[in-house]
């Protein structure tokens, strides 16, 4: 299956609030922290065996620590 | 170390009293006899418009405030205007709206009763507020819950003799309990009873018990409002130099697209509300913000 790509209507203030969660580290972008979310909601919502999800590694940025 | 009392009375059924509570005052609401419901409103002393809200209380601290939480005020301020340092009947309500003169004349046919609203209005009347200024109540001994077809209902009462609920002033209030009116119904088991009222000095260790509170830039003030005049006339009339100023307005909706993998999409097919959301987009942003409450919003 090929990468799908899901549009998403966002306003001003729900950018906003994107955007500083990126700051903070999270994620490396808007559509890497939409993946983030997407990937830590199942985990929490779906049920334990379709949670197998392997690592976001490309979610969060490459912050070095030193 | 011992409270100084400043003031001590019995507050009789059928009347309320308007006191002025200090900063760093504490106000007692005790029972004498037990079972007996009080209503408390609450104003900034400086500031008038500054009140109790019950609404903030309630989402801060659920429908039945105790000891550890606070009395909020009304946005815009929504400072925390009085804390409640001790509770020893936990049973107080910020659910139910004042009794009023209507409730005892559409459901019962008295012309005069003893009522919440108009004991307020009368204590309030010291100090120049109208009965348009009464809000609702912080309900005190009063048990109250929620049946299962949502329904609120109010039921009798347990409190005993001695029991108090203290109230620690963080700000200068006027400060408003009186004795609800309610003797035909369950609210203080059938009968009115006086209660005893006390402000104390609160010490140091009471001070110290309150939890610190950040602050907010949108604990709004008189100085925040562009409309600072409180108007005089009861007539209403348009300003006509009024030129609308909405903050973030016009909102405005730009497109961000999210590449998802195989797995992401698997993972987004199951999660998606279709039933309420016609498009993935829609149904995308729901799980983001989801997400984002439970990860920083978590009680």
């Amino acid at each position: 299956m090929a990468t799908r790509i899901v549009q998403m209507a966002l306003n001003q203030q729900q950018l906003e609030l994107i955007d500083r969660t990126v700051a903070s580290g999270v994620a490396a972008d808007r559509a890497a922290l939409v993946r983030h979310a997407l990937r830590r909601y199942a985990a929490r919502h779906l049920p334990p065996q379709d949670t197998n999800v392997r690592p976001d590694a490309s979610a969060r940025p490459n912050v070095a620590v030193g | 170390m011992a409270r100084e009392v400043l003031h001590d009375f019995v507050l009789e059924p059928g009347t309320g009293k308007a006191l002025e509570v200090r900063k760093g005052q504490i106000i007692r609401l005790e029972q004498i006899e037990g079972g007996q419901c009080l209503d408390f409103n609450c104003f900034n002393l400086h500031d008038y418009k500054e009140y109790f809200h019950t609404g903030r209380t309630r989402t801060l601290h659920g429908l039945h405030p105790t000891a550890g939480d606070f009395l909020w005020s009304a946005p815009p301020r929504e400072r925390a205007m009085m804390f409640i340092a001790a509770d020893t009947a936990n049973a107080n309500d910020v659910m139910f709206p004042r009794c009023s003169a209507n409730l005892y004349e559409s459901l019962y046919g008295f012309c005069t009763h003893t009522n919440c609203q108009d004991i307020q209005a009368e204590a309030q009347r010291e100090y120049g507020l109208t009965p348009d200024d009464v809000h609702d109540s912080f309900n005190l001994f009063m048990c109250t819950g929620v049946d299962d077809k949502a329904r609120p209902y109010i039921t009798r009462q347990a409190s005993k003799a001695g029991d108090y609920v203290d109230l620690l002033a963080l700000m200068d209030v006027l400060a408003v309990p009186n004795i609800c009116g309610a003797d035909i119904m369950r609210t203080s088991n059938f009968s009115l009873k006086p209660a005893r009222i006390s402000i104390l000095q609160a010490t140091e260790e009471d001070l110290a018990a309150v939890p610190a509170l950040p602050s907010w830039r949108t604990q709004r003030t008189v100085a925040d409002f562009r409309q600072k005049q409180i108007r005089v006339e009861r007539e209403l009339s348009r300003d006509t130099s009024y030129v609308a100023d909405f903050a973030n307005a016009p909102i405005q909706t730009s497109l961000l697209d999210v590449p998802l993998d195989e797995e992401e999409q698997a993972l987004f097919d199951r999660l998606k509300r279709s039933e309420l959301y016609d498009g993935d987009g829609a149904a995308l942003r729901d799980i983001l913000f989801s997400w984002w409450e439970e990860e920083h919003l978590a009680r």
